[in-house]
């Protein structure tokens, strides 16, 4: 009989008219997100990194500039560590990367700024701030275990 | 084109429908030639989201590449950084343990049911069926997105396979949540059927439309579901078995007349298909490495390699060529869409101006493939 097509579709419909909301209202409720998740506010840790600037090399779109000075104690030290968040493309090579565990992807996605110079972010200067390192790409942050970096004193370098 | 009748001479109207058409699905402008409401002529004009992806590459190292990879067909992206993986291993020889291989095809088919649900969702927002389904699909597919999530770090551009396996383990919490999706999804499947398959609506409009003839399909080398849906079963996973693919037991389902309305069965079927590939993975899934170790700069030796796999939407090939240098120097995609969308103006002329959309849905072309 026809139209009995329709009223089988208008029966899905109504069943789901009943279920539940799955939308969430965004600003005032948030999903979630997984502890892998690659977000943009970077987690760099100045006591760990080398200056070494493989992930700058990595990066596929050149956006990470390094300034660093050789300190009396031979270790190098992070003047400038900026990176264009706003040409990120949120790759995570920069993490994968990096020989000594010092830049971790960040778990937060809310990047809006209200100027693309805002986005060009100098995480030298944020050194210190609270950080939500994501585990990705560090399953040892997942397990909750201490990473096996290089100690400082371990990755000296002697000219 | 003119026409003679009863003296009265008409002239067929020039329509330019897109590149900002809400149903041309990204960037893609159809010229099409128009005799009252019917379509006379159709000219594709492509080049919209051309983004010099194969050109580029060839600026890149070859694991920088995996993240261009992930922008030629951004609904399906794991399955196009599955391709390029294998096209670098088999150029470079490099060995991927079992358990990355399961991994992968996992990621594969779950992309396949992410990708079919958003072709079926559109399909029928371009048929009319205005929101409704697509809403419906972009929930189930919100559940595999959250998959990709906990695996990857993300939920469109993953990145997450690397030469020589994946880039990070599964997560304990995945399998669980996939065998919970796994158990959840064919009712939703049942529920799309119950809405669309005796839809009257959706079989008046849809039902003999845009027949491509299994011949013609195959003389324009289309593949995927639009091959599918002709009657010709050819899927790559069986025809050139790669990856775990081997070891699974599945059907391929086909169409019998090869109109809009096959093409959106063969998808659905598939989708079934995939979930009985996603249950034998699971429960063969081996345990050791992800990953073989790799140099961070591969320096593949001289020569060439093609890997091809089905993707969601056809054959996806990779052509690589290497000098011996630390980036590809000619990276050569063949895209399913861009072929699959040769077809289109066989199939839309003679058809009404509304039917055209109808069947440009029906194909499920990707323009971030189709152009690069
Ligand atoms: S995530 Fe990717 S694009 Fe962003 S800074 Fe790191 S390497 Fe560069
Ligand atoms: S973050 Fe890592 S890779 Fe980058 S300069 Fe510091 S130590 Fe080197």
């Amino acid at each position: 009989m026809y139209g009995t097509g329709i009223l089988k579709a208008l029966a899905v419909t109504f069943k789901n008219a009943l279920r539940p909301p799955f939308t969430v209202q965004y600003p005032d409720e948030k999903v979630a997100i997984s502890l892998r998740f690659r977000g943009y506010n970077f987690a760099w840790y100045r006591e760990k990194c080398t200056v070494c600037c493989t992930c700058a090399k990595a990066c596929p779109v050149g956006i990470i500039y390094i300034v660093g000075r050789l300190q009396p104690n031979n270790a190098y030290y992070a003047e400038r560590f900026e990176i264009d968040t706003g040409r990120c493309l949120f790759c995570g090579l920069c993490v994968e990367s990096c020989p000594f565990e010092a830049i971790y992807m960040g778990r937060e996605f809310e990047q809006a700024k209200y100027a693309r110079r805002e986005e060009f972010i100098d995480w030298a200067k944020k050194d210190g701030d609270p950080r939500v390192p994501s585990s990705w790409f560090r399953p040892c942050e997942e397990a909750g275990v201490e990473t096996h970096y290089l100690q400082p004193e371990q990755r000296k370098v002697n000219l | 084109m003119s026409q003679q009748q009863n003296e009265l001479v008409t002239e067929p109207v020039i329509l330019n429908m897109g590149p900002h058409h809400p149903s041309t699905h990204g960037v893609f402008r159809m010229r099409v030639a128009l005799d009252g409401e019917t379509i006379v002529d159709m000219e594709p004009v492509l080049g919209y989201l051309h983004r010099g992806i194969e050109k580029l590459a060839e600026a890149k190292t070859y694991v920088q590449v995996v993240t261009l990879t992930d922008r030629q067909d951004y609904v399906a992206a794991m399955t196009n950084n599955m391709a390029y993986v294998m096209a670098v291993e088999k150029l470079s020889g490099i060995k991927v343990p079992e358990r990355a291989e399961y991994i992968r095809v996992i990621m594969a088919e779950l992309m396949r049911i992410a990708s079919h649900l958003m072709a079926i969702g559109f399909f029928l927002n371009d048929l009319g069926v205005f929101q409704t389904v697509i809403v419906y699909c972009f929930r189930e597919r919100e559940k595999v997105l959250d998959l990709f999530e906990m695996a990857s770090g993300q939920r469109i551009n993953f990145s997450y396979m690397r030469p020589g396996g994946v880039i990070q383990d599964l997560p304990p919490q995945f399998i669980p949540q996939l065998k919970q999706l796994l158990a959840e999804l064919p009712g939703y499947f049942d529920e799309y059927e119950q809405l669309i398959n005796e839809n009257e609506i959706v079989l008046a409009r849809t039902k003999e439309l845009g027949v491509l003839p299994a011949d013609k399909a195959i003389n324009a080398s289309a593949s995927g579901p639009v091959l599918r849906g002709s009657g010709v079963a050819f899927d790559l996973r069986k025809a050139d078995p790669y990856s775990a693919y081997p070891r699974f037991q599945f059907d391929i389902p086909t169409g019998t007349r090869g109109d809009a309305y096959d093409r959106y069965l063969v998808r659905v079927a598939e989708m079934r298909q995939s979930l009985r590939i996603l249950q034998q993975a699971v429960e063969q899934m081996p345990t050791g490495p992800h990953r073989t170790r790799t140099p961070w700069l591969i320096r593949p030796p001289a020569g060439d390699a093609y890997a091809h796999i089905e993707s969601p939407k056809g054959v996806l090939g990779v052509y690589l060529v290497s000098d011996t240098g630390i980036s590809p120097y000619r990276y050569k995609v063949r895209p399913p869409s861009l072929i699959n969308l040769t077809t289109l103006r066989d199939l839309v002329v003679g058809c009404k101006l509304a039917d055209c959309i109808v069947i440009f849905g029906s194909i499920d072309v990707n323009m971030g493939e189709v152009d690069r």
